[in-house]
């Protein structure tokens, strides 16, 4: 008992560790705008986000199944995104301060879900269909907003069917694959990725191809497959070009935004701008301009982070989105069921991609697409869904935790070698 | 499947280490031409809080500098001149104009956080570094002075062992001291810089390339025997040479000629007949040696890309290439940086304009340093394109670009345009001594015949530079 | 605050938000590795860890650790790499189900035999079960402490056993998992032990007589246990 309560101090110390460089960083940001608007709020919010962090810490962490390290690391992300939000507006802060709060509790709902769920076989097929369906909402009811028919009000919120649906995909196929079955899966990713492109929703749509994909690897290990993939999603690529106008568009301003810096060209060009401005450090806090891109809020965030806290600090928050990746596929590696394995890769691999993608957008690297920086854009249903995929993530560590916890059992209880003859 | 996830992790790895590296890259190479756009509020709220550095010429003469308010420059208006599409203004009319490229130093973004706490403290305002330019004002202004007035065009002075810019000059030009609305509303669009945006068929000029292409291709280049009976039809079109009038009945032929005299007369006949041996692929991999086709990086300066065409390449359009017409488009400076390929051993320098960065307390921040652009002949290639400009000015067409005692080598051309009675004169050349490496390239609009109208001003040039 | 002394209070502070998160990713690295540090000695410490017994080759006495969920075939990918006379490639799933036993899925046109009887679509092997797949004849030992039936049990449903044969090692005997600590603080328990310590882990075979080695496992399969 002794030993194990001091693990639990040398433990708790570096949980908070972490938290209290999220305090550290939440107080001082928020403090700072203070100082420079005279906003109370924001002093408020120094305290408070910070105590939420705490409080969130002890809470989940302590009381609930948890991955302690995701847990901090989605907690710092969400802190960056919160700041750079209310920098800029206030509202804006406010609002994604609240879904993070209401996120935190999807996030241990999901954790729950995952841990305790037993009866896939039943609810996978459920989900399935009801996934289908609310995808085709925005179809048929949706109205449609910048070039693209993703949203859909229901009692006066307006939310994207996509980013639920991306939650019901990961544990479909992650069933479905773990039940070797190949063809429904493909069939069921099929029409999401064909629903999706009706929406125009490319974005997204590109995230769930490369999710799909990457899970069918994982569970095949085929590399055949994966090359039919890449092949097919290349000749959809192809053919969306000289089909869609719009894809031509996005690719002609991705290739010289230049060419129109006034028009078609403005958003990446200031975005290349404010990149530019930060440098390595940044401008400060409460000194850039990144409000002259058209929705820097939600499609141009990261490079609010490269304008005001600058280059080195960008990279190192994509190092921790890294992070949140290698831990989801150590999670992965560690589960002892297959649909525990392809559940935790499938996740990892949505957050990933889904930040190459944007970011990669950002930067000029690839088009810009429509798609949100998990965790830090401004969004409800985009951080609620984050915030869930990283709960289902933790719903496999807590599982791995358990099973770990299960074998100590056995093998303490085991007696003489195991399994003898 | 443990070991499929292991071969997850390094694409993750991978594709966040892409996204890392490749924006770094980007930012760091192209982060102050971004910088220097003219649409970025966020430098142009800073700038008020900045006094401007002084921009000076490589002599140390002050070429623009701040008083209160007001941005003065030289008090000699032919220096205004003939250094405002170097120099540009603050407004932003001349584009990449020194005075906006350059403003992250000229405005004290270079400056470390040290420099701003200090100023704060003492109290001091702050003021951004001082630029020294590579340009020679005294240079620029007596060029302003040789070029024909009335015309429009550029010229371009270079030392093609460094790279470094002496002069820039388009012309018509304006006084940045005194922009008035006559100013802007001409049609001339004086805030336009020739010299490197201005897109131009090169015409003979281009037969550098074209004889590079055919010493590097074929060994025995040199002896081959052509003859120029002055009428080259190819796909139904006449190719002649300078001087031919056929309404008169003249025709200039040159009889039996190998590829030296060819290139001194500079005959049409031979040099389009070789572009059609060469093949198009084998000429269009020549120029994109030279530079066509690429997008130019250079850090001091903006070169608009020229192009080598890619559409409809019949036999006749390749002829036409060949001797440099067809659509081929390129600038000033790209005619400039061929020459110096020759020049220079085969490696064109990049071309550079500054010459240092002076911080306030009088520290030099940056200094001039010459980076090669490209390795694009070897040195023997060059070798013999040098010898054969040399004849080019001592005994063709380029000889009033000569000076007396001294190497000159060049080659000049008369660019055909479309609807247009006269000819653009080209002349490219440079100074083939160790102690005097400049490059000078002039091309005059509408003028008439390179060697009439464009070598001579080079030719005043280059006696300006040996100090004849 | 002046606009002035704001402008230089937040440039000084960029340098120190830098600071934050470089010690912050720091010290992420430093936590993922010491996890996995910590993971690989519990995995060498918990040789069985996420196998719930072996099968045993009746003819070659070759022993098969049998995971929780796996696959069985005599290709080289599958967790239980039998080679033999008539087995597939992919020869058949299992799963383990607590309560029921090892349940057994035949791949399509697989041919599997539980205790004599063939398995159609699915069945569920009790412990000391025999199979025969293909020309290889098995018996399924499971860990004392699992929680399945004896001897084999048909279909998705579960049927209390007709007997309970005692062995002679008490192998037949079935004992209940400890329960689940459901009242406790599951989230302190749920750790993966002294991750951050410099603390030994618990060592669950303290005092008892170690697994001896140089056990005759087959590699089959991806190399699981080791990383």
């Amino acid at each position: 008992m002794k030993h194990r309560s001091k693990g639990k101090r040398t433990r708790r110390t570096r949980t908070m560790g972490l938290t209290g460089l999220t305090m550290a960083f939440t107080f001082l940001c928020f403090l700072l705008l203070f100082v420079k608007t005279g906003d109370l709020t924001a002093a408020a919010m120094s305290v408070g986000l910070s105590a939420a962090v705490w409080l969130i810490t002890v809470v989940i962490g302590g009381r609930f199944p948890s991955d302690r390290l995701l847990l901090s690391l989605t907690m710092f992300l969400c802190c960056v995104g919160i700041v750079i939000l209310y920098r800029f507006d206030s509202g804006r802060g406010l609002t994604q301060s609240l879904n993070f709060l209401i996120g935190m509790g999807c996030m241990v709902i999901c954790i729950l879900f995952v841990r305790y769920a037993k009866k896939w076989g039943f609810f996978a097929p459920v989900i399935m269909a009801g996934s289908l369906a609310l995808l085709l909402l925005p179809v048929l009811f949706g109205h449609e907003t910048n070039g693209a028919k993703n949203w859909i009000s229901l009692a006066g919120v307006t939310f994207q069917p996509s980013e639920v649906v991306k939650l019901a995909l990961l544990c479909v196929l992650a069933y479905f694959l773990s039940r070797r079955k190949l063809i429904l899966s493909g069939i069921y990713a099929g029409c999401c990725l064909i629903i999706l492109m009706l929406q125009k929703d490319l974005g997204t749509a590109l995230i769930y191809y490369g999710v799909t994909l990457i899970m069918m690897y994982v569970s095949t290990g085929s590399v055949t497959l994966v090359g039919i993939g890449l092949a097919g999603g290349a000749g959809a690529a192809v053919f969306g070009y000289h089909e869609f106008a719009h894809v031509r568009r996005r690719v002609a301003i991705w290739l010289d935004p230049w060419a129109d810096p006034a028009g078609d060209g403005y958003q990446i060009v200031q975005g290349l701008i404010a990149m530019a401005n930060g440098g390595a450090w940044g401008t400060g806090l409460g000194l850039g301009n990144a409000s002259t891109i058209p929705y820097y809020y939600n499609d141009f965030a990261f490079t609010i982070i490269l304008n005001e806290f600058g280059g080195i600090f960008g990279l190192l928050v994509l190092g921790l989105y890294l992070a949140v990746v290698l831990r989801g596929l150590m999670i992965a590696h560690r589960a002892d069921t297959v649909f525990d394995t392809l559940l935790a890769v499938g996740c990892s691999a949505q957050i990933g991609l889904q930040t190459f993608v944007i970011v990669g957008g950002n930067i000029k690297l690839i088009p810009l697409t429509g798609v949100t920086l998990p965790l830090i854009s401004y969004g409800g249903t985009s951080l609620l869904s984050s915030l869930c995929v990283i709960g289902l993530l933790q719903g496999v560590a807590a599982r791995v935790q358990a099973g770990v916890r299960r074998d100590r059992t056995l093998a303490g209880l085991g007696g003489e070698g195991g399994a003898g003859v | 499947m443990r070991g499929n996830i292991r071969r997850v992790i390094p694409l993750m790895c991978a594709l966040f280490l892409l996204l890392g590296a490749w924006g770094a890259w980007n930012l760091a190479v192209n982060g102050r031409r971004w910088f220097s756009f003219s649409s970025n509020a966020y430098a142009r709220q800073m700038k008020r809080e900045v006094t401007e550095g002084a921009v000076l010429d490589t002599r140390g003469v002050v070429l623009a500098s701040t008083f209160g308010e007001e941005r003065v420059y030289h008090s000699d208006e032919a220096v205004r001149r003939a250094t405002v599409h170097v120099l540009g203004d603050r407004d932003g009319n001349v584009a990449n104009g020194v005075e906006s490229f350059m403003s992250f130093y000229l405005y004290g973004f270079d400056q470390p956080f040290g420099e701003e706490v200090k100023s704060v403290l003492y109290g001091t305002g702050r003021r951004g570094s001082d630029v020294r330019l590579t340009v020679d004002s005294a240079l620029s202004a007596n060029i302003l002075g040789w070029f024909p007035a009335g015309k429009k065009g550029a010229v371009i002075v270079m030392n093609y062992r460094t790279g470094a810019v002496l002069a820039e000059c388009s012309f018509p030009d304006f006084d940045p001291a005194n922009v008035t609305v006559s100013v802007k509303t001409d049609p001339g669009h004086p805030f336009f810089n020739r010299a490197v945006q201005g897109m131009y068929a090169p015409g003979s000029t281009f037969k550098i390339i074209t004889l590079s292409a055919m010493l590097e291709a074929f060994p025995d280049a040199l002896d081959r025997r052509w003859n120029c009976d002055g009428q080259l039809t190819v796909g139904g079109h006449l190719i002649t040479d300078a001087g031919t009038d056929l309404e008169r009945q003249v025709v200039t032929q040159h009889g039996d000629l190998g590829l030296e005299r060819a290139f001194r007369v500079s005959c049409n006949n031979t040099f389009a007949r070789a572009a059609l041996e060469l093949n198009d692929r084998r000429l269009r991999g020549e120029a994109e040696k030279f530079g066509y086709n690429y997008n130019f990086l250079f850090r001091d300066m903006v070169v608009e890309n020229s192009s080598y065409p890619s559409d409809n390449r019949t036999d006749r359009e390749v002829a036409m290439t060949g001797i440099g017409q067809s659509a081929l488009l390129c600038t000033p400076m790209q005619v400039l940086l061929s020459a110096c390929a020759a020049a220079n051993d085969g490696t064109v320098m990049e071309p550079r304009l500054l010459q240092s960065v002076t911080a306030p307390d009088g520290r030099e921040t940056v200094s001039f340093s010459s980076a090669a652009f490209r390795r694009v002949l070897e040195p023997a290639v060059a070798r013999t394109v040098r010898e054969l400009m040399y004849q080019a000015v001592v005994s063709g067409t380029g000889s009033r670009a000569a000076v007396p005692g001294h190497r000159i080598c060049g080659k000049t051309g008369s660019a055909e345009i479309d609807g247009r009675e006269n000819t653009n004169a080209w002349f490219v050349g440079f100074i083939d001594e160790e102690n005097a490496p400049w490059a000078v390239v002039v091309l005059v609009e509408d003028a008439g015949g390179g060697g009439s109208v464009a070598a001579p001003v080079a030719g005043q040039i280059f006696r300006y530079l040996l100090g004849e | 605050m002046s606009q002035e002394a704001f402008r230089l209070l937040s440039r000084a502070m960029r340098y120190v938000f830098v600071l934050i998160a470089a010690l912050y990713f720091l010290l992420t690295v430093l936590w993922m590795r010491r996890d996995q540090r910590q993971w690989k000695k519990e995995k060498k410490n918990l040789p069985d860890a996420g196998t719930v017994g072996e099968l045993v080759d009746e003819d070659s006495l070759k022993r098969y650790p049998v995971p929780r969920e796996g696959t069985i075939g005599s290709a080289r990918r599958c967790d239980i790499r039998v080679i033999g006379h008539g087995v597939k490639r992919l020869h058949a799933d299992i799963r383990f189900a607590d309560g029921k036993g090892l349940m057994i899925i035949p791949a399509r046109g697989a041919k599997i035999l539980l205790n004599g009887e063939p398995v159609s679509s699915r069945a569920c092997a009790g412990r000391d079960s025999r199979l025969k797949i293909g020309s290889a004849s098995l018996v399924l030992k499971l860990l004392k402490n699992v929680d399945a039936p004896a001897r084999g049990v048909f279909g998705d449903g579960y049927d209390p056993p007709a007997e309970v044969v005692p062995g002679a090692d008490g192998w037949a005997r079935v004992v209940p998992l400890p329960e689940k600590h459901a009242g406790e603080n599951p989230g302190e328990d749920w750790s993966w032990g002294d991750e951050f310590g410099a603390e030994e882990p618990e060592d669950p075979f303290r005092g008892v007589a170690p697994v001896p080695s140089g056990r005759a496992m087959d590699d089959g399969g991806e190399d699981e246990t080791q990383e």
